[in-house]
């Protein structure tokens, strides 16, 4: 296990208050391998990034979250990952439970873990619950998967994982795609439990939304809808 | 058996005629197709023929079971919006994905040097 190459991918946009911290906290639990691929933001995420020494990839224009977090498992197969993690990079992740990630892939019962912020109960924002419901509800519905959490983006995977995964879709719908992908590469799913931190940041980041949160989920999960019936009819 | 046209039949009249020579003139100047342009004489000819006859229209609308010209002009015309729709979101979904894959390769290039 000690030889193992294990990355650790953070997609960010705009994160430049946070991406530094949430660098050295993943290095802090022993995780040297980082990549940070930084999706076209347009404060100084990138510099931020790169001062912590840590591989930057550039996206020249924003492509959204998925694509990022595509973009990281790419590089991380070049590199010649064994293992791979995605955490978000508004700090809202324990890295500490980077471990618990892990776990399952270290001892073969997993070849994709799924954190999930709904095993134990947890004081989520409202708008937050509401999003993943709306995503399981899609997943459910266009792929025949389910999971307690599908928009969750703290997973691990491994080298067969990250050889087989290419999803397709740019934004949030990727977190349902990967499921997908993974029930059709017959890859071996588990989910555990993770606890998430939304911070004075991590909420103000949302704060214009907060205040209309149903009618911008509804839209919102209406737009994923509709990307994911347009690619049901070309796929 | 003269017939009077009224003032929008002769409008719509000149516009797709209009329509028609410009298609015929960028065949021409080789900046279209004739696939092209045989759909847009079809489309326009039947514009402009409808306009003329609009009986035609009802025994059109007779042929589909509707009742009325206008609910069958309203019916197919629904149906070719949504289609032209639908083909405009695919396209546009294509093309958001060949961005993304150029992306990617701009940022994978420095790794794949390596």
């Amino acid at each position: 296990m000690s030889q193992d190459k294990i990355f650790i991918i953070i997609p960010a946009f705009n994160e430049e208050p946070a991406i530094g911290e949430v660098i050295d906290s993943v290095r802090h639990e022993g995780y040297d391998d980082i990549i940070v691929v930084n999706d076209g933001s347009l404060d100084k995420t990138s510099q931020e990034a790169n001062k912590k020494n840590c591989v930057v990839l550039e996206h020249l224009i924003n492509r959204g979250k998925g694509a990022a977090t595509q973009t990281g498992m790419d590089a991380a197969r070049a590199l010649g990952a064994d293992f791979a993690v995605t955490i978000d990079a508004d700090g809202q992740h324990d890295p500490k439970e980077i471990h618990r990630i892990l776990e399952h892939l270290f001892d073969e019962t997993a070849d994709v873990t799924l954190g999930s912020r709904f095993i134990n109960n947890q004081n989520i924002p409202l708008s937050r619950v509401l999003a993943n419901k709306i995503g399981n509800l899609l997943t459910l519905v266009f792929y025949g998967a389910t999971s307690t959490d599908t928009q969750s983006g703290f997973r691990g995977y491994n080298k067969k994982a990250l050889e087989q995964i290419h999803t397709t879709f740019d934004r949030f719908e990727f977190e349902s795609e990967v499921i997908y992908q993974a029930r059709i590469h017959q890859l071996r799913t588990t989910e555990v439990p993770i606890t998430v931190t939304y911070s004075k940041y991590s909420k103000d980041k949302w704060k214009g939304l907060e205040h209309m949160n149903v009618s911008q989920n509804l839209m919102n999960g209406f737009s994923m809808f509709f990307r994911m019936v347009i690619r049901s009819i070309t796929t | 058996m003269t017939q009077e046209f009224l003032t929008y039949q002769i409008i719509i009249l000149i516009v797709c005629g209009f329509l028609i020579l410009r298609s015929v003139y960028l065949f021409i100047i080789k900046k279209k197709g004739l696939r092209e342009v045989l759909l847009a004489i079809l489309i326009w000819g039947s514009v402009s023929l409808i306009s003329l006859f609009p009986v035609l229209l009802q025994d059109f609308a007779h042929v589909l079971g509707f009742e009325l010209g206008v609910n069958a002009l309203l019916v197919i015309s629904t149906i070719v919006i949504f289609f032209i729709l639908l083909r405009t979101l695919i396209r546009m979904d294509k093309m958001q994905n060949d961005i993304t894959k150029l992306v990617r390769e701009l940022a994978l290039k420095e790794i794949k040097k390596d």
